[in-house]
């Protein structure tokens, strides 16, 4: 198996109704990455993943595999291979014959494509189920015979589309390594659709953020959580707190942003010119008690734990601002203190449309 | 009266009123009288139903047998069987290619072709037969077992259509589309997963076509011609100014044994579908 590149030249696609769910899109995945495309249900991904696989045919620009156009192609002639979000094994065939069926309608004769079948099998840990129907294995069991019969075609890029979300927490965070074991050992291209921002930053080598039919930012899962380019991306990727304003001063990459609850300084990456509107961004573990700088004074609502840390929600003369600490058992604040962030911990981005609820949505 | 209890009478006088009928059909198929009776017992007879493969000598001695003509009756009798052959695969066909579209193939319009499709099993049978035979006449085809069969068709295939549709919307399209996925052909894809996974329904479907197709008597009387179906036969010695011969008592017993037997059958059929 051989990985191959994936492009977008331009691409959009408008539906018979009049949806336009891409808009022209460039989009260069690199031979042998696992490329997550993230987003919120309607944003898209979907589409783009169907369009890659061919069952929907671009409305302009084009789709290059292994640069190669491939308009006119089926996606019974692509070499891709989708992996359904309800996984589409088929409930009569056996778990062998399902491992099967792609090297079956290529002519394979039933040894060896059973011999092959059973070895893809072994790989998933799967090698004593293969006499069962899909009905009969559980969900995460179901999971590995998709990805067994995806990969039993052998194809240079294998498209995911949220495989992960009918599992359990337990099974996720497990099939999450076990998937990206498989891309590392395969060498195949993954491109995985997610609305769940903990897979891909976890799994993937690059992240796409998109909404609205747009992608508004490719990067590393790093580059994307501590240097999102849009509001959108800083507040669906991870949580953030968000101070809206004015920016008051601009100078050297950084910027005054005045606010309802007082004037702040943050990075500003996108150069925001005085006057504009503009959103300051710290994500809850760049928050810290104490006075200083970019201070604010606040009041604990609610403690929250999370385990390894808490989750402490202040309430501000404006509005709610939380905070992550480790949980060492510190003694909690009381009455009014004050809450500050570092200038360099924090930036500001125009205003733009906030993702509605960032991690609630990724929690579904 | 407690409510239940009206509900169980209520019950009981509607299968009295359903079954009675049929309970004094098959009764009076073994009493040796003509017309058939219950209440003036003759004697307990099996000769009419021995009525279809009795020697010659004793039909003709028969005072109420030798008056029926038994070839004919056969003859109609096997055009029913030939219709039904012919009638339940093309309605299967058509039915099937009905259903997928309809249930596949997205379309603005396709709320107007599921009425276009169905509007002959709505339309009443005198209809449909006389519109085959008005059609096939002007084309120069002259009435008879076609235009029996193609007057069926056009409403029998409903049937399948329906059943055929239940089942294909509660297969995944992402079977369907898996499959293409992984590089079978759409043929292969309709071959390998759409059909297996339609076999049972198709099963019924020709089970309750074929039952359509031998009892339909009202369009196949319009369509039928100088031609006769079992229906259309038993019908014509039922209307005997002079009272029915018992013949068709025994006729009607059997197409009740075979009926109840088709739909245990059937219901066997659907509950392994449904497992």
């Amino acid at each position: 198996m051989q990985g191959m590149d994936v492009h977008l030249d331009a691409m959009s696609i408008t539906y018979p109704n009049g949806f336009t769910a891409v808009h022209p899109t460039n989009l260069a995945v690199k031979a042998g990455e696992f490329f997550s495309i993230l987003g919120p249900s309607g944003c898209g991904k979907t589409t783009i993943l169907r369009a890659v696989s061919g069952f929907v045919a671009p409305t302009s620009g084009r789709v290059l595999i292994g640069g190669q156009d491939m308009a006119g192609r089926g996606p019974n002639d692509r070499p891709t291979a989708l992996i359904f979000q309800n996984l589409a094994l088929f409930p009569l065939m056996s778990v062998r014959d399902n491992v099967a069926f792609g090297l079956e309608v290529r002519g394979v004769s039933k040894r060896d494509r059973h011999a092959r079948a059973d070895e893809l099998l072994h790989l998933v840990a799967l090698g004593d189920q293969a006499d069962k129907k899909p009905g009969a294995l559980s969900g995460g069991q179901r999971q590995r015979v998709a990805i067994a019969r995806a990969l039993a075609v052998e194809p240079s890029v294998l498209l995911l589309d949220e495989p992960l979300s009918a599992l359990d927490l337990k099974l996720r965070s497990h099939m999450r390594a076990e998937l990206r074991a498989i891309q590392k050992k395969t060498g195949v291209t993954f491109i995985y659709i997610t609305h769940d921002q903990g897979e891909a930053l976890t799994m993937s080598d690059r992240v796409a953020v998109m909404n609205r039919g747009r992608i508004e930012q490719v990067g590393t899962g790093d580059q994307i959580y501590s240097n999102p380019k849009t509001a959108f991306a800083a507040s669906f990727v991870g949580e953030a707190n968000r101070l809206e304003g004015r920016i008051l001063h601009a100078e050297n990459g950084h910027a005054t942003i005045r606010t309802a609850s007082g004037d702040f300084r943050a990075r500003n990456p996108s150069h925001l010119t005085v006057g504009a509107e503009a959103i300051l961004f710290v994500r809850p573990e760049a928050m810290k008690i104490g006075g200083g700088v970019n201070s604010l004074p606040a009041t604990l609502a609610r403690r929250d734990l999370e385990g390894a840390f808490v989750t402490l929600h202040f309430r501000t003369q404006v509005q709610d601002m939380s905070l992550h600490q480790t949980n060492t058992g510190a003694p909690l604040p009381e009455g009014e203190v004050q809450i500050r962030f570092d200038v360099d911990d924090a930036f500001v981005l125009g205003n733009g449309q906030i993702a509605e609820t960032g991690q609630e949505l990724a929690a579904q | 009266m407690t409510s239940n209890r009206l509900l169980n009478l209520f019950t009981a006088a509607f299968l009295l009123f359903m079954f009675t009928p049929l309970l004094l059909m098959v009764v009076s198929s073994f009493n040796d009288v003509s017309p058939p009776s219950v209440t003036d017992w003759r004697g307990f007879t099996f000769k009419w139903y021995e009525f279809f493969w009795m020697p010659v000598e004793e039909l003709r001695a028969d005072p109420v047998l030798r008056a029926l003509d038994r070839d004919r009756f056969i003859g109609c009798f096997g055009n029913s069987l030939w219709v039904m052959a012919v009638v339940v695969p093309v309605s299967l066909l058509l039915g099937l290619a009905g259903a997928v579209m309809l249930t596949r193939w997205q379309s603005r319009a396709n709320g107007l072709l599921w009425w276009v499709l169905l509007s002959p099993m709505l339309a009443p049978g005198i209809v449909l037969g006389l519109s085959a035979l008005v059609f096939w006449g002007r084309m120069g085809v002259d009435a008879g077992l076609f235009t029996i069969i193609a007057a069926q068709v056009t409403f029998v295939a409903g049937y399948p259509m329906l059943i055929l549709m239940a089942r294909l919307q509660r297969q995944p399209v992402e079977l369907e589309e898996a499959a293409l996925d992984l590089g079978a052909s759409p043929l292969r894809v309709f071959f390998r997963i759409t059909l297996p996974f339609l076999a049972p329904a198709l099963a019924s479907a020709a089970v309750i076509a074929g039952l359509a197709s031998l009892e339909n008597y009202n369009t196949t009387m319009f369509a039928k011609g100088g031609a006769c179906t079992l229906a259309t036969e038993i019908g014509a010695m039922a209307r005997n100014p002079n009272g029915h011969p018992p013949v068709i008592n025994a006729v009607g017993t059997v197409i009740i044994v075979l009926t109840v037997a088709l739909s245990v059958a059937h219901a066997l059929l659907k509950r392994r579908e449904a497992a």
